[in-house]
C-alpha cells in the first residue's frame, strides 16, 4: 500500500491522484472477494461487535475473505450488524446477531448464499452510487431505503457512516470525498466560498442555529492575526450521539469541511475539541488526520497549493458547559470552562483572543457536500428558514432508536410513528424532549408541526444538537423538569449568580414537588425566578436553563397541579408519591419478590400471601419486575 | 509501584512548558495514577509556571480529574435523558446498596468505585453502565449483582 | 464619540465606554458587587443589570444585560430603574442574601429593592457570606502577584480557598482580601503576635515597633514591601505613629 501511495503522489497532479485513489477505492468497496464489514461504533461495540468480529475472525480464518470494522448505519436498536458483500451482488446488512447465529450465517456467506434470517435489507442507490445499476439485486430482501426507518431519510452528513471503512481514505475518496476541497483549493476564491456557505442557508448545527456563511465573513473580515478554526465535538446534550457517530464513521467527512472553511476565513490552524467521554472517537480522529497528512489533504501546502492548514486534538474534561463556544477556547487555553462576556464576538475576537471560526460537527461535515452539490440543489431540500437535512438521535420510548437523518420540515408524527415506528407495547405518546436541557417537551397537540429551527423556538423548545427523546404516557414531567435542572446544576460553571443559584433554587422547588412538598406559590415562584435566569444570566447554558420547566408548565400545568395541590404523580413515577402493594389473592408466595428485594422489605412464609413493608420499602420496583402472577401493583 | 516523581517529569516532558499544557497533562497524570497527587499538581505548577490556585481550580473543575484515588474497577452509571427514562436511578441505587458505597466513593477493598455520567452516546441501549471502558446496556437491577460477581473473579 | 440614552438623558460619550461608567458620569447610580476600577471585569454578580435598547435592521431589539461591561454604541437606550431591571435585580439580591444574609450591603440593597431576606435557602446555609464575587481572588492574582487562594470546584459548590493550605507559604498578610470583600467574609484577626486571616487559614507573625512595641504588620508583608519599595530601614521598623512622628520632627522644621 505504501509504495503505491508514494508513487501516486509524486505525480503531484491531484487531479489524477484522486481519480486513482477513486478506482482503487472501489476495489476496496467493492472487492473481488467476500467482505464482512461489522458495524463497530461505540454502540455497535456496547451491543457486542467485538464478540461478532472475534466470532467471523474464528469461523473464516482459513478463508480467503475481508473482515473489517465500520461505522454504523443508525439502526442502533438492531445492533449488532454486519455488511456482507459478494462479489457481484448488492450488500445485504444482518441485525440483531449473536456469535451463533454468526456461525450459523457466515458458511451460507462464503457460498455466496444470502439467507433470509436475520437480514434487515439491502444496500441501494443512497450508498451505492453508479454500482446500483451493475450489481445484482438479492431476491427475497427488502431494500433497506424501502424500510420504515430508513424511507423518509435523506443521507448526507451519514452517507458514508455504516457503509465505508472509517480510516480508508481510498472509500472515502471513491464516494466523493476531496474532490469538493480540490474544486474549492482550484476554482474558487475564499470569498467565493463564504458566498456559496451563505447562500446554500446552512445554519449551525450544533444548537445555535445561526447563519454559518455570516459567521465566516465575519470572521474573514475580522482584523487580527492568526485566525483560527474550531470543531465542537463536545456533544454533551444527554441522549444526543450524532456526532459521535459522524466522527467514528467518516471522519474524513469533517476534514475536509474545516480545511475548506480554513481556506475560507484565512486561517493555518484547527483545533477538534472531543469530550472525554469519547475515547474511540479521539482515536479514530488521530488515525484520519494522520493518513490525510500523508495523502497530502493535511499539512504544508495542501493538494500541492499554497494553502497550509494543521488539526490538533484537544480531549475535553467532562464538563457540559464547554460545549459553550467561549468556554471551550477557554479550555483549549488551559483554564476552567468558564464563559466569557457574549458581546464580543468569538469570530472577532476569540481563542487566544484571535479570529475564531467554532462550528459543530454536522455543520463542518455538511460543507463538502455543499460543494459537491451545489448550492441551487441544496436549497431544493428542507423549509424556507432551514435549509438541508439534520442528524436527529431518536431516542426513548420509540421503537426505532437510532440516527437518523431528514430533510428539515418533516413533521414530528413522521419522526416518531413513521420512522421511529411509534411507541413500544402500545402504549400512548405523551411528549418529545428536543434541544436537551436547553430545549423543551412538546406535546401531543403540536405532533404536526414541521422540524425547523424557527418553528421549534415558536413552540418554547429549540433544535439543539438534535436529541429527540420520545416521553410516553408512563413519563412524569415534573420529573422530567427535576432530571434535566439536576443536570444543569451540576454542569453550571458557577460563575454568574442566577445560574448558579437560581436554577439551584429552581431545581429545588421542583425537587419538593416531586416529593409531595409543593406549595401553593411554587408555581408562581418558579416562573419569577425563571425570567430572572432567563434574562440575567452570562451564557446561553445559563439563559435557557430554566426552558425545561417553562416548557412543562406550558403544556402540562395539570401536572404540576396534581403535584402540589393533591400531592399525586399521575403518571406513577414520583417514588414519595406511588406506594407497591401486593394483591393478596394473586399472590401465590412464590417468594421471587422477598428474595429480590434489595432492603428486606417483604415478609411473608411459605403459603401465606407476602406483604410490603411500606416503611421499609425504597420503591426500586424490582418486586414488580421479578412477579411472574402480576401480584404487585404500583399506585 | 509506579515512581510518582518520575512519572510527573515523564508525562510533562511531552508537552510544551506553558499554561496550555495545563490540561492535557493532568489528564495523562489522571490516567496513570487515577487520581491527581498533590505532589504531581505542585511538580506541574512549577514546570508549567501557573500558579498552584489556577492548577488547583481546573483540577476541581473538571469531572474528569479527581484528587483523591477511584477503584480498580470505575463503575460509570450513564445518567442521560434516555437512561433516565429506562430506570438508570434503579441501577445507581441497586449499585450502591450492593457494593455499600455512596456515589464517587471506593469500595473498602479498594476494588470499586461509582460515579454518574451524562451521557455515554449509547441511548438505544438505555440503561447502560460503563466498567473501565467495557459497556454494558440493557441493564435491569437484577443483573446488576451478576456483573459485579464477575468483576469480583476476577 | 456615540449618542446613548440613559433614563431619558441624552448623552455623548466615548465609544467603548462601558454603560455603568456612562451612568456614572452623568450622576446615576447602578449598584454593583463583583466590579471594581482597578481589576479586570467578571461581570458575575449581575446586579448591575439594565435594560438595554437598540435598532437593529428596523426591528427594536430589547435585551438585559450587565452594565458593567456593555459598550455603549450609537444610539443604545438604556434603563437602569426599569419595572423589569428592579424585579429581576430584587431576585438577585434574595439569591444573594441566601448566601450572605448578614451583609451590609446586600442588606441596604435589599431594602432599597424590596428583597426577602429567607426567601432561599442557599447550599451552605449562609455560613460562608461569600456571594463568589471574586474580587478577592482577582486581588491577589492581578495586584499582588500573591496567587494564595483562587476558585474551586464549580457550579452551586464552587468555593473561594486555599489550595492545600498554601496559604501558610504564599500569603503576605497584605489583608487586600479582606479589604475588597463585599459582604465581610473573609475575617482578619490581630492578635499580639499574629495576623490570622481565618479562611484560608493564614497565620502570620507580626513586626513590633522598635520605638513603641506596637505591631507593625505581618513579617513576610514587610519583607516584600522591603524588597519593592526603596525606603529607608525605619520606615519598615517603625509603626504608624511613631513613623510620623520621626518625620514631622525631623523632616520638616
Amino acid at each position: 500500500m505504501n509504495t503505491e501511495k508514494s508513487s501516486v503522489l509524486e505525480k503531484k497532479d491531484f487531479k489524477k491522484i484522486l481519480e486513482e485513489l477513486k478506482l482503487e477505492g472501489k476495489k476496496h468497496l467493492f472487492p473481488d472477494k467476500l467482505k464482512i464489514s461489522v458495524q463497530s461504533a461505540t454502540c455497535g461495540k456496547a451491543s457486542g461487535a467485538d464478540e461478532i468480529y472475534s466470532t467471523l475472525e474464528n469461523t473464516l480464518k482459513d478463508e480467503d475473505v475481508i473482515l473489517e470494522r465500520v461505522g454504523c448505519i443508525g439502526l442502533c436498536q438492531q445492533e449488532p450488524m454486519v455488511n456482507v458483500y459478494v462479489p457481484g451482488w448488492k450488500p445485504v446488512v444482518y441485525a440483531n446477531l449473536t456469535p451463533k447465529i454468526i456461525e450459523e450465517l457466515a458458511p451460507q456467506w462464503l457460498e455466496g448464499k444470502f439467507p433470509e434470517k436475520n437480514a434487515l435489507g439491502q444496500l441501494g442507490p443512497s450508498y451505492l452510487d453508479d454500482m446500483e445499476g451493475i450489481l445484482k439485486p438479492v431476491s427475497g430482501i427488502k431494500r433497506i431505503e424501502d424500510l420504515g426507518f430508513f424511507k423518509k431519510q435523506l443521507k448526507i452528513v451519514l452517507r458514508n457512516s455504516g457503509f465505508i471503512n472509517p480510516l480508508d481514505i481510498y472509500e472515502y475518496v471513491a464516494r466523493g470525498g476531496f474532490y469538493s476541497l480540490y474544486r474549492v483549493l482550484h476554482e474558487y476564491e475564499p470569498d467565493q466560498v463564504i458566498d456559496d456557505i451563505i447562500k446554500s442557508g446552512l445554519r449551525g448545527r450544533g444548537g445555535g442555529g445561526f447563519p454559518t456563511g455570516v459567521k465566516w465573513q465575519s470572521c474573514r473580515k475580522a482584523p487580527g492575526f492568526p485566525k483560527y478554526v474550531i470543531c465542537n465535538a463536545d456533544e454533551g446534550d444527554p441522549g444526543a450521539y450524532m456526532d459521535r457517530a459522524t466522527l467514528e464513521g467518516d471522519p474524513f467527512g469533517i476534514l475536509e469541511g474545516m480545511v475548506i472553511g480554513a481556506y475560507a476565513i484565512g486561517s493555518n490552524q484547527g483545533y477538534i475539541y472531543v469530550r472525554a467521554e469519547y475515547p474511540l472517537a479521539v482515536q479514530t480522529l488521530h488515525k484520519a488526520i494522520k493518513i490525510a497528512g500523508e495523502f497530502g489533504f493535511l499539512g504544508k501546502n495542501i493538494m500541492g497549493k499554497d494553502f497550509s492548514f494543521d488539526i490538533k486534538i484537544n480531549r475535553g474534561g467532562g464538563a457540559f458547559v464547554c460545549g459553550e463556544s467561549t468556554a471551550l477556547m477557554a479550555s483549549i487555553e488551559g483554564k476552567v470552562g468558564e464563559p466569557r462576556v457574549k458581546h464580543i464576538h468569538t469570530v472577532v475576537s476569540g481563542l487566544r483572543e484571535k479570529p475564531t471560526v467554532l462550528n459543530n460537527v454536522e455543520t463542518w461535515a455538511n460543507v463538502p457536500r455543499i460543494i459537491e452539490m451545489g448550492v441551487e440543489n441544496y436549497n431544493k431540500i428542507g423549509t424556507k428558514g432551514s435549509k438541508g437535512t439534520k442528524v436527529f438521535s431518536l431516542v426513548g420510548n420509540v421503537n426505532n432508536n437510532g440516527l437518523v437523518e431528514v430533510p428539515m420540515g418533516i413533521t414530528l408524527r413522521e419522526m416518531i410513528f413513521n420512522i421511529g415506528g411509534g411507541i413500544p407495547e402500545n402504549k400512548k405518546f405523551k411528549a418529545v424532549q428536543t434541544g436537551g436541557p436547553s430545549g423543551g417537551c412538546i406535546p401531543e397537540s403540536l405532533l404536526d408541526m414541521p422540524v425547523d429551527f424557527d418553528e421549534l423556538i415558536k413552540v418554547g423548545s429549540m433544535m439543539g444538537s438534535g436529541g429527540m427523546i420520545v416521553m410516553d404516557e408512563d413519563t412524569c414531567m415534573v420529573d422530567v423538569a427535576r432530571y434535566f435542572l439536576s443536570f444543569l446544576v451540576e454542569e453550571s460553571c458557577g460563575k454568574c449568580t442566577p445560574c448558579r443559584e437560581g436554577t439551584y433554587q429552581l431545581y429545588k422547588i421542583v425537587d419538593r414537588i416531586t416529593r409531595g412538598e409543593g406549595r401553593e406559590d411554587d408555581i408562581e415562584l418558579m416562573e419569577e425566578l425563571a425570567e430572572t435566569i432567563k434574562d440575567a444570566s452570562l451564557c446561553a447554558l445559563g439563559k435557557t436553563a430554566p426552558n425545561p420547566v417553562l416548557t412543562t408548565l406550558r403544556y402540562f400545568k395539570d401536572e404540576y397541579i396534581a403535584h402540589i395541590k393533591e400531592k399525586k404523580c399521575p403518571a406513577g413515577v414520583c417514588k414519595e408519591l406511588i406506594t407497591y402493594f401486593i394483591i393478596e389473592d394473586k399472590c401465590t408466595a412464590c417468594g421471587m419478590c422477598k428474595k429480590n428485594c434489595p432492603v428486606g422489605a417483604i415478609e411473608g412464609e411459605k403459603k401465606v400471601p407476602h406483604k410490603i413493608i411500606q416503611e421499609k420499602c425504597t420503591k426500586c420496583g424490582i418486586c414488580l419486575s421479578v412477579c411472574k402472577f402480576d401480584a404487585v401493583v404500583k399506585k | 509501584m509506579i515512581d510518582v516523581r518520575e512519572s510527573i517529569e515523564q508525562i510533562i516532558s511531552k508537552y510544551e512548558k506553558n499554561s496550555e499544557s495545563l490540561i492535557p497533562v493532568l489528564q495523562d497524570m489522571q490516567e496513570i495514577f487515577h487520581y491527581l497527587p498533590e505532589e504531581g499538581l505542585r511538580k506541574v505548577s512549577k514546570e508549567l509556571k501557573v500558579p498552584l490556585q489556577q492548577v488547583f481550580s481546573v483540577a476541581t473543575f473538571y469531572n474528569a480529574f479527581s484528587l483523591t484515588p477511584k477503584g480498580k474497577y470505575i463503575i460509570q452509571v450513564c445518567m442521560g435523558t434516555a437512561c433516565h427514562l429506562k430506570g438508570a436511578q434503579e441501577i445507581l441505587n441497586e449499585l450502591c446498596i450492593k457494593l455499600n458505597v455512596e456515589e464517587k466513593e471506593v469500595t473498602k477493598d479498594g476494588l470499586f468505585s461509582i460515579e454518574t455520567v451524562r451521557c455515554l452516546g449509547c441511548c438505544s441501549l438505555a440503561p447502560v453502565i460503563n466498567i473501565n471502558g467495557k459497556t454494558f446496556g440493557n441493564l435491569k437491577p437484577e443483573k446488576v449483582g451478576e456483573i459485579i460477581d464477575e468483576y469480583r473473579k476476577k | 464619540m456615540v449618542t446613548i440614552e440613559i433614563d431619558g438623558i441624552k448623552t455623548r460619550v466615548e465609544e467603548g465606554t462601558t454603560v455603568l461608567q456612562a451612568a456614572r458620569q452623568i450622576g446615576i447610580e447602578i449598584p454593583t458587587l463583583c466590579y471594581h476600577e482597578a481589576l479586570t471585569r467578571y461581570a458575575s454578580c449581575r446586579i448591575c443589570i439594565v435594560e438595554l435598547s437598540i435598532e437593529k435592521r428596523g426591528r427594536m431589539r430589547t435585551w438585559i444585560d450587565a452594565s458593567c461591561v456593555y459598550p455603549c454604541q450609537e444610539g443604545l437606550i438604556v434603563k437602569t430603574n426599569s419595572e423589569k431591571v428592579k424585579k429581576e435585580r430584587k431576585v438577585i439580591l434574595e439569591l444573594l442574601l441566601s448566601r450572605a444574609p448578614e451583609s451590609k450591603i446586600l442588606n441596604e440593597l435589599a431594602e432599597k429593592y424590596g428583597a426577602r431576606k429567607d426567601r432561599f435557602e442557599s447550599v451552605d446555609k449562609g455560613k460562608s457570606n461569600c456571594i463568589l464575587c471574586s474580587l478577592c481572588v482577582r486581588t491577589c492574582h492581578e495586584l499582588i502577584h500573591a496567587d494564595v487562594i483562587g476558585t474551586a470546584y464549580r457550579g452551586i459548590r464552587k468555593k473561594v480557598l486555599s489550595p492545600y493550605n498554601i496559604a501558610q507559604d504564599v500569603c503576605i498578610g497584605c489583608t487586600a482580601c479582606a479589604f475588597v470583600c463585599p459582604t465581610g467574609a473573609i475575617k482578619v484577626k490581630l492578635g499580639k503576635d499574629r495576623l490570622d486571616i481565618e479562611s484560608w487559614p493564614a497565620s502570620l507573625e507580626i513586626v513590633k515597633c522598635k520605638k513603641c512595641g506596637k505591631p507593625v504588620g505581618p513579617k513576610v508583608y514587610i519583607e516584600h514591601l522591603r524588597k519593592e519599595v526603596p525606603l529607608s530601614d525605619e520606615v519598615f521598623e517603625l509603626c504608624y505613629e511613631c513613623r510620623r512622628k520621626m518625620y514631622t520632627t525631623t523632616t520638616w522644621k
